[in-house]
């Protein structure tokens, strides 16, 4: 065989075999995210008492309480019934990325002004380009207290700061970055009367 | 065992403190005055008889509204000050209720309802003061009112009342005499300075008011302990011992779940870290990890037909 043709036909295989490869790490990592965010999950349902309605003017000059679980500082759980989503949300804003689920950005529910961040992957914030205006959201606290929201508006921009992230009407907000388009999805819900 | 059910606390302590009780009214508070307090216990309309009620004084207030812990209260680590919501008074009253029930704390006075289900008190300092649960015995079970807590004096319309008059209501419980399942769960409000954490806590678990059993919280148990009991009217009760000075402490009971939650006495410069503003909040995701497993994967079958075709090119030449 030709040396030229030999050499085209390895570097050839080497390229698809570590495309391959890295298709097969992302898949598994997202999958060990998705997996370890559900165990978070079962657990939280387990320790956190039952649940109640949520009153916004509560506790509206404090931060969201923390629960220490497994080493993770986790405020809330966030449901989303029609996705079939159910994530807990970590206490602060890892600002060198997220790694295993959602983050509380800013703000608390107590004043409507949440913001919740995430990775558009498998396990995280992969639903968040399917989210529809009229949804429900529900972010629970490590007290039990739920709050409802609908999806009012879905947003693409290919930048977001902070001032772009976040909302002067009070509500929840959610963004992530779409992992094909790399725009920025933001999700704004308004609070359930 | 009570359970505490939401409750209408909301109802009396509105009455009581308003909106935000100490910074209502620009007129100074008279502290020399004194005075009175009248509670109505009544159930649907109809005054209660013959409840013990009695009211705890928390704390002094001075001419600008400013609370400061009595001599009695002031080894407990619970925040008074600058508190604006409903729930975290009736978290405040719930905290002071556990340590007057372990400690064994005498009531600042008493009284009895009268036939009008109404207690008096006169003569009282200017102050904040707690009013004890306080409960009567019904056909079934107990109808029971919750604490509270209540400035004198309260905030009106314009000025201060001396002389406030409140009607808490109450809950009839009935015990269902069933095992329950009962928890403790400790919380954080420290903005993340998880360095000022304890490695443990240690709680006392109170049954009317005695020690049932002393349990530690750590990160081992996920800051949770759990155990079972029968519903036979008994009350159950959750106090923190030592808790750290950096901290206040808090207990918020929903049904059969008692939250401790230490909040960080002193919150750091900027107490809500919003990320820095840049144009693009990192998600884990910077890089097009899928555009590259795509590129690399057509690149690399691109070059995989070239071999072969270069490869066939050359065997059908070197056959002709």
């Amino acid at each position: 065989m030709p040396q030229r043709s030999k050499i085209l036909i390895v570097t050839g295989v080497l390229l698809v075999l570590v495309s391959l490869v890295l298709l097969v790490g992302w898949r598994i990592t997202a999958n060990t995210a998705k997996d370890r965010a559900e165990d978070i999950v079962d657990s939280l349902e387990k320790l956190l008492p039952k649940r109640s309605t949520g009153i916004t003017a509560e506790y509206s000059d404090m931060n969201m309480p923390v629960l220490e679980l497994d080493g993770h500082d986790l405020v809330a759980i966030i449901e989303i019934p029609e996705l079939k989503v159910s994530l807990p949300v970590g206490s602060v804003w890892e600002s060198s990325g997220i790694a295993s689920y959602p983050r509380r950005f800013t703000g608390t529910v107590y004043d409507g002004s949440l913001v919740i961040g995430g990775a558009d992957q498998k396990g995280q914030f992969d639903f968040i380009g399917k989210t529809d205006i009229g949804m429900s959201v529900v972010v629970t606290d490590m007290t039990g207290a739920e709050f409802s929201y609908t999806v009012s508006r879905v947003d693409r921009s290919a930048s977001a700061d902070a001032e772009v992230i976040c909302s002067d009407d009070p509500g929840l907000t959610l963004f992530a970055r779409d992992a094909y388009s790399m725009e920025y999805i933001i999700v704004r819900c308004s609070p359930c009367k | 065992m009570r359970r505490y059910f939401l409750c209408f606390l909301c109802i009396a302590i509105l009455f009581v403190l308003g909106t935000s009780p100490l910074s209502a009214l620009s007129e100074p508070i008279d502290v020399s005055r004194e005075c009175s307090l009248r509670i109505c216990y009544a159930d649907n309309g109809s005054g209660i008889s013959d409840i013990e009620v009695k009211i705890y004084r928390i704390a002094d207030t001075s001419a600008d509204a400013q609370m400061e812990l009595t001599e009695e209260f002031d080894d407990y680590p619970v925040r008074i000050n600058s508190v604006t919501s409903l729930s975290e008074w009736k978290d405040i009253a719930t905290t002071l209720c556990s340590y007057i029930s372990k400690d064994g704390i005498e009531p600042h006075d008493t009284a009895v309802t009268d036939r009008s289900g109404i207690a008096a008190f006169e003569g009282l300092e200017t102050g904040l003061y707690l009013i004890y649960n306080a409960s009567a015995e019904t056909d079934n079970g107990t109808f029971v009112f919750d604490a509270f807590m209540c400035h004198l004096p309260t905030v009106g319309t314009d000025e201060y009342v001396y002389d406030a008059e409140m009607n808490p209501k109450g809950i009839e419980f009935i015990p269902s005499n069933e095992e329950l399942e009962y928890k403790v769960l400790k919380l954080w409000r420290d903005e993340g300075r998880t360095d000022d954490r304890p490695e443990a806590v240690t709680v006392d678990i109170l049954k009317d008011g005695d020690i049932a059993k002393t349990v530690i919280l750590n990160s081992g148990n996920n800051w949770s302990y759990s155990w079972k009991a029968v519903d036979d009217g008994s009350e159950w009760s959750v106090v923190e011992k030592d808790v750290p000075d950096e901290y206040y402490v808090s207990c918020t009971v929903r049904e059969t779940s008692f939250i401790i939650t230490n909040t960080i006495r002193q919150a750091p410069t900027d107490s809500d870290p919003t990320p820095p503003v840049s144009d693009a909040p990192q998600t884990g995701d910077t890089f097009p990890l899928m555009w590259c497993i795509v590129v690399l994967c057509m690149s690399g079958m691109l070059v995989l037909v070239m071999g072969v075709w270069s490869m066939r090119g050359k065997t059908n030449a070197a056959k002709k």
